[in-house]
């Protein structure tokens, strides 16, 4: 970050963050004391996998949590404690500065309205703008996010589209109202492999163009390595190893990351017996009290499963919190 | 792996009918058309070209990997080739015995072929306990109870769970992983000799993904299986494989050995999807998408190939005929493109 644009606050600074869902007599500990700052125009990706915290971390950002949830710590988009704001004030945020698209188009959209009739009403809702001002808007989305015959498009319902398009139509809904911060949640997941690559460009050149903050959230180290400029691997509802995409994904420090990068199948393996992570990931229902991959950690001594490990820098930029890199660093 | 009640593979399967050389199972023509009906008359107006004339040959031992776009007709075949769905069009010859009266019966063409599917929860019933559940078939086809209950421990043992802790649970009480092996072992309980994976591992989690890849090599080699491996995701396809076949809207566009196939993909579709892999490496990322545009609608598909909507090689003569799979090497890789046949009328196509 430079100087010229230090004095403004950080797109999303996320402090301490801590969500559990109570019900009955069991808390699940969903996420744990997550912390980062992050910019306009930087893309973060948050790896993990299934049960790691990762989606709804995400969406707590948006305060899209039930209200059985116990939050923890503080999350600021443009400086604007998202915690302390009423509903109304909430609601306005949402799609004007902050958005989210999801893994399945075809369940965010509203079924029985167009494509248009769609962006159009998001737009009236946060400016003060005519109806034809608004039309005309969508049809630039539409245009925006390479949707051909855009006019015509506008009068489609989400099912007569196809996945791949749905998923431009729910980029262009969310980006709309020009928001500063984009969440997206495995938005590609569930595309084919040559509609997938189409969609992460399409992401990375909107989020360049417009200046926004982008927070990606996937389990695909292939999706990371093509859309990141920074990326948190989340386990146990921690990060335990953050960094730029070349020292998380090609300098991997932190156990977890390393075993997951050494289990996953890539180009060329044929007739090698694949590497796997011993155990299953912890219950969060009863998390252990040291370090949470400690159970299945190949280099896990006594200290690991006692306290909480350390965040250690490695790099100006990199840092995993491992005792084991603590005892290294030291 | 504990010694089971389970078969091993002995030099000769006494099973094995038409030797070595016969392929295990011979696709011929298969095909699958659905009708579309709409308003009050139910007038047929569209129909669904799901799996369009497909042919190939599945050989003992192998592994073949499908791969193709969601709507080109994987899964459809694969509930054909288990008589699920009933084909329009249709040969199967299943190590030389034709499927018919006078060849081998769909009851016993579905002992020896088994199928295991992408949804672990979904494909068991939540209120059969895992034993009852891998139990099923083996007492539907009146083996003694404790001859069947002999076989579920063996099977349990043999996915990699402990039959005394595992036996009696629910589906919901097991994690996805641990629903996989039990449908892998469920599908292994009538001995079947090939086992159809569709999309068996592509809702799991990384680490869980590799586990049961590694238990599906090492079954293949104690249990003499042969494998259909049907999956979207071309660096797991690539790595279980032998041979590949790529299916794009319900028609082979290209088969052959995998080494083959990925390092000099013949069909331009087959290009574009191996093109559209991610990089794993943020210092050499993909610029530019390698085609533009979603798979189309497999209704009512326009004569010629079906690709060329998409293709940048396409020219007139791609518009009227339907190329038919035709060898690229000699060395059982064929690819079904104009720009590959000599005389095809294509400007690229050899002399």
């Amino acid at each position: 970050m430079n100087d010229t644009v230090s004095h403004r606050p950080p797109a999303v600074s996320v402090k301490d963050l801590t969500v559990a869902f109570e019900r009955d007599e069991s808390r699940v500990s969903a996420v744990n004391g997550v912390s980062y700052d992050l910019a306009r125009g930087e893309v973060l990706t948050v790896i993990g996998e299934s049960g790691s915290g990762k989606s709804v971390m995400l969406r707590t950002l948006l305060g899209l949590v039930p209200g059985h949830a116990r939050l923890g710590g503080s999350v600021h988009i443009n400086g604007v404690d998202m915690n302390r704001l009423d509903p109304a004030t909430l609601s306005a945020m949402r799609g004007r500065e902050i958005s989210m698209i999801f893994q399945e188009p075809s369940t965010a959209f509203d079924p029985v309205y167009t494509i248009g009739e769609q962006i159009i009403e998001t737009v009236l809702r946060h400016e003060d703008v005519s109806h034809a001002e608004a039309a005309a808007r969508a049809k630039d989305m539409l245009d925006l996010v390479a949707i051909p015959s855009a006019e015509r498009r506008l009068r489609n319902f989400p099912h007569e589209m196809s996945g791949g398009m749905r998923q431009r139509a729910m980029i262009a809904l969310a980006l709309a109202c020009r928001p500063s911060v984009l969440l997206a949640d495995e938005p590609t997941t569930a595309l084919d492999a040559t509609v997938q690559i189409q969609i992460l460009l399409l992401l990375r050149k909107l989020q360049r163009e417009l200046d926004m903050a982008l927070i990606f959230v996937t389990h695909d180290m292939g999706v990371a390595a093509e859309i990141s400029d920074r990326v948190a691997v989340m386990y146990a509802g921690r990060f335990v190893e953050t960094g730029s995409a070349e020292d998380v994904l090609l300098n991997a420090s932190h156990p977890y990351t390393r075993s997951m990068l050494d289990s996953t199948v890539h180009a060329g393996m044929r007739g090698q017996v694949l590497q796997t992570i011993r155990g299953a990931p912890p219950d969060l229902r009863a998390l252990p009290p040291g370090c949470a991959f400690a159970p299945r950690c190949p280099a896990a001594v006594g200290g690991c499963r006692s306290g909480q490990p350390p965040a250690v820098g490695l790099s100006r930029t990199h840092t995993a919190a491992c005792l084991q890199l603590a005892a290294a660093a030291a | 792996m504990a010694d089971g009640a389970l078969a091993s593979p002995a030099a000769a399967d006494p099973r094995d009918r038409g030797g070595p050389q016969q392929p295990l199972l011979i696709v011929n023509g298969l095909k699958k058309h659905f009708p579309i009906r709409s308003g009050v008359m139910g007038q047929r107006t569209g129909t669904v070209h799901a799996v369009d004339g497909v042919s190939f040959q599945v050989r003992k031992g192998e592994v073949l990997g499908v791969v193709g776009e969601s709507g080109c007709g994987k899964s459809t075949m694969a509930r054909l080739l288990m008589q699920i769905l009933k084909a329009d069009e249709q040969e199967l010859i299943f190590d030389g015995d034709p499927l018919g009266p006078r060849g081998i019966s769909v009851a016993e063409l579905r002992r020896q072929m088994q199928m295991v599917f992408q949804d672990s929860h979904a494909s068991l019933n939540p209120r059969m306990t895992i034993a009852d559940c891998i139990g099923f078939a083996p007492r539907m086809r009146g083996e003694p109870r404790r001859k069947v209950a002999a076989r579920v421990d063996s099977l349990l043992e043999r996915v990699g769970l402990a039959p005394a802790q595992y036996a009696h649970r629910y589906p919901h009480e097991m994690s996805g992983g641990q629903r996989q092996r039990i449908n892998i072992a469920r599908a292994l309980a009538l001995e079947p000799r090939l086992v159809i994976l569709d999309e068996a591992v592509s809702a799991l989690d990384k680490s869980v993904e590799a586990q049961i890849l590694n238990l599906l090599n090492s079954l293949k080699a104690e249990l003499n299986l042969t494998y259909v491996f049907i999956s979207h995701d071309l660096n797991v396809v690539e790595y279980i494989s032998d041979r590949i076949l790529v299916m794009y809207l319900g028609r082979v566009v290209e088969i052959g050995p995998v080494e083959r196939v990925y390092s000099s993909p013949s069909h331009p579709y087959t290009r574009a999807l191996l093109a559209s892999k991610p990089s794993h490496d943020p210092r050499r990322r993909t610029l530019a998408p390698p085609i533009t545009g979603d798979p189309p609608n497999p209704i009512n598909p326009p004569p010629g190939c079906r690709f060329r909507a998409r293709c940048q090689f396409a020219e007139a003569v791609c518009e009227h005929v339907l190329p038919e799979l035709a060898s690229v090497d000699g060395a059982g890789h064929a690819a079904a493109c104009l720009m590959q046949q000599s005389g095809s009328g294509h400007s690229k196509a050899p002399a």
